[in-house]
């Protein structure tokens, strides 16, 4: 489904002068498949791109050098033609909704992109279904975001996030920013709605426990290269020092 | 809850709102409000006292105060909500295509605001009124090309520091085009910065107005204009000082109401405002 051929991203440095062309490479050669119905988990410290490969996916920014294809269609166009089949959840829900926004009208939002075009009270009903879903009271409809607690706004987001019932889902470190409860019972709700939807994850994270009780398959990230793409059930057999001293930080734990 | 609700709770702002509308009211209805004709000189009455039918006396051509006060609204109050209107809209217009249109249409904004703003606004405004020489038109020209620069570099770095977060990217992931994110989502955002930028700003301008008047750059003798009137009183300043207090109050007073406005506002367009106050919602 998506495909992402050799790809390279490199920013302008910063505290440069405007005369030097000094460029810092974020990504460097970096190739890997997501099948329909996949979940992949993307591991890596902080600083390793993690968060510009979902830019360059979602198709916010553009790669200097190689493909990102989804169905066969560069990304620009799938966008276009299949509006409202990917969608993403933020890391920091803070600034994901507009605080001007109720979170009806936020949850609205993409519903009203659509291809379809729907009536008002079939919205209304709509959004109302999503927040069930994500096991939020109807209460809430007319809140702004900022009289929501932090665990409710990421279920909003992600509410937001299916409301066009999307095949592809990216989650940038969507997790990391709730407190241990609250991802566990988002992780339920992820899985649940995978199910319930078929729908194929990307999986940014910086900690293990999460992504392998979700994923299916691990890309590891460092300094912009992929250094091992592994099997979630042969986790205990990777290569690379990177991979091993990862999994070390976590393991003790299990 | 909406701003006018929490307008409604705040005392400054209702006074000031009020003091604002009446005055702009008055000034509307000038003609029916005033005692007097503005511009009707009766040299016999000069100087006259408080009295019934002229509330505020009269000043060295005996003409009514009150009435030149009252029509002074439709020169000093509107010439600066006119200027304000221009310079905004203006503003906002070439700010937003600057911070959205990056690339050459964007650069070519900012150098040009950067050339109108390597020099002190009150040179400028002096330099296009003496240039264009004195009246009205060319003061609300001279105050509207002094700021509009300003107000579009500030519009510009507020679509900057918007356009990364996360909603107006969650909104061009879901197919939304430029102009739904622009209208929908970063105008309502800078609007509220701006408005409350634009009533602390009127203040300036009709300072401005009434400055510029007052060193006879601005609006002609014998039409009334607040500033006019106190240079008008600065003449005869040692035999009647008291002539200069009904035109300098009532640029205090409107001034200072346009400020306190601009604060409130600025509280009640926050909508984290209520949090940081502890009210209950």
């Amino acid at each position: 489904m998506l495909k992402v051929e050799s790809v390279y991203k490199s920013y302008k440095k910063q505290n440069c002068s405007i005369f030097s062309s000094k460029k810092q490479e974020i990504l460097h050669d970096i190739s890997f498949q997501l099948q329909c119905g996949e979940c992949l988990g993307l591991i890596g410290e902080s600083g390793s791109g993690k968060s510009t490969l979902s830019r360059l996916i979602l198709n916010l920014e553009r790669p200097d050098f190689g493909k990102i294809t989804m169905e066969g269609q560069p990304i620009q166009n799938w966008l276009e033609s299949h509006r409202g089949e990917m969608s993403v959840v933020f890391q920091d829900y803070t600034t994901s909704i507009n605080p001007f926004f109720t979170i009806e009208e936020s949850v609205a939002e993409p519903i009203r992109r659509s291809k379809c075009k729907y009536d008002k009270q079939v919205v209304a009903a709509m959004v109302l279904h999503l927040l069930e879903k994500v096991q939020l009271s109807s209460r809430l409809l007319m809140r702004h975001p900022h009289e929501l607690s932090g665990g409710q706004l990421q279920r909003v987001c992600i509410a937001r996030a299916i409301a066009t019932q999307p095949r592809f889902v990216v989650f940038d470190e969507a997790l990391s920013s709730l407190d241990v409860s609250a991802q566990t019972q988002t992780l339920l709700l992820l899985k649940q709605l995978k199910q319930e939807m078929n729908m194929s994850y990307l999986f940014i994270a910086h900690d293990l426990p999460t992504i392998t009780s979700l994923c299916n398959k691990l890309l590891f990230l460092s300094k912009g290269k992929i250094v091992e793409k592994i099997e979630v059930q042969k986790i205990s057999q990777v290569q690379t020092p990177y991979a091993k001293k990862l999994l070390a930080s976590v393991l003790p734990f299990d | 809850m909406n701003v006018w609700q929490k307008l409604k709770k705040d005392k400054m702002a209702l006074l000031s709102l009020g003091i604002i509308v009446s005055i702009v009211f008055i000034g509307i209805f000038a003609p029916f409000l005033a005692p007097h004709d503005p511009l009707a000189a009766n040299i016999k009455i000069k100087f006259a006292k408080v009295s019934l039918s002229y509330p505020f006396g009269t000043d060295q051509l005996g003409r009514c105060i009150l009435s030149r006060l009252i029509y002074g609204i439709q020169t000093t109050v509107f010439l600066s909500i006119v200027t304000m209107l221009l310079t905004i809209t203006i503003g906002v217009l070439l700010g937003l295509m600057a911070g959205y249109l990056r690339g050459i249409v964007g650069e070519g904004i900012l150098r040009l605001c950067d050339v109108l703003l390597s020099f002190p606004s009150e040179i400028m405004i002096l330099a296009i009124v003496g240039m264009l020489g004195p009246g009205i038109g060319n003061v609300v020209m001279a105050n509207v090309a002094s700021k509009w620069a300003w107000y579009t570099r500030m519009i510009r770095s507020l679509v900057l520091e918007y356009s990364d977060e996360n909603y107006i990217r969650f909104a061009k992931v879901a197919g939304y085009s430029k102009r739904y994110i622009l209208c929908k989502h970063l105008f309502p955002t800078i609007l509220g910065k701006v408005l409350v930028l634009a009533t602390l700003d009127t203040g300036w301008v009709i300072l401005n107005i009434s400055a510029l008047s007052f060193l006879g750059l601005g609006v002609q003798a014998p039409t009334p204009e607040w500033g006019m009137m106190l240079n008008e009183a600065k003449n005869i300043m040692t035999i009647r000082p008291s002539l200069m207090l009904a035109p300098g109050l009532a640029i205090l007073i409107v001034v200072a109401a346009c400020n306190f406005l601009g604060d409130s506002l600025r509280d009640a367009l926050d909508p984290k405002h209520n949090q940081i106050k502890g009210m209950k919602l």
